[in-house]
């Protein structure tokens, strides 16, 4: 891993068009802002584990049982009865 | 019309159907174009496939059918990323993980997928400060 020191205010270019600065260095904490192509998504590491792990979990799915599409169906239904 | 081989089956689809995921999907960067299908046997869910990666077909749901008043707010460069207008209407689908029984099934509404069917273009949206859960359960969601 590369590793650099950085102070307040000073950043780190990564590729054209993707800046990270240091705002803030407290006790226990840095605060970073981070620029980036809006093509880019930019997450805390443990929101992006969560999520890839969500979706990784939502592959090996199984077919719905009759009893989930049942409530679906009935929950629709009470839904479009409300309208 | 092109055929995509999915662990449930092949199942086809017109290229105009096709939308782009700049980026992918959260952990599957290389998945970037996905199509949705209707199918009256998983009804009202439907299948997300991606036809870059045909063996990733998801079950999704309409995040409304669970939570009645289900809202997203965008960030300038979400909108940007979906090139959103004001005018839009976008689609909203939570990936769900249904097994045998009701009290497993769960649906992702912390990170919703946001669909702009104008200009065929979607993102998987991490809603950092929701109330729900990357696994909501499915059919308690709206009873809290």
């Amino acid at each position: 891993m590369l590793v650099l020191s950085r102070r307040r205010e000073e950043k780190i270019v990564i590729g054209d068009d993707i800046e990270v600065v240091v705002l803030q260095v407290g006790q226990d904490g840095v605060k970073l802002g981070v620029r980036a192509p809006s093509n880019v998504t930019v997450f805390r590491g443990e929101i992006y584990e969560q999520v890839a792990s969500a979706n990784r979990a939502a592959t090996a799915i199984r077919p719905p049982s009759s009893a989930v599409l049942d409530a679906l169906r009935d929950r629709k239904q009470q839904a479009s009865d409300a309208d | 019309m092109a055929i995509a081989e999915t662990p449930h089956g092949p199942i086809e689809y017109q290229s105009s159907q096709v939308f782009c995921m700049d980026g992918g999907l959260v952990g599957f960067c290389d998945a970037t174009r996905f199509v949705l299908i209707e199918n009256s046997e998983v009804e009202p869910l439907r299948w997300l496939v991606s036809v870059d990666r045909p063996e990733l077909a998801f079950l999704v749901v309409d995040p409304r059918l669970l939570i009645p008043d289900f809202r997203v707010h965008l960030r300038d460069e979400e909108r940007m990323r979906l090139e959103l207008t004001d005018d839009d209407d976008v689609l909203l689908l939570a990936i769900t993980v249904v097994g045998e029984t009701s009290e497993e099934a769960t649906a992702n509404l912390k990170a919703p997928i946001v669909v702009n069917p104008r200009k065929m273009t979607a993102a998987q949206v991490v809603l950092i400060d929701s109330e729900y859960s990357v696994h909501q359960p499915l059919l308690a969601a709206s009873a809290g």
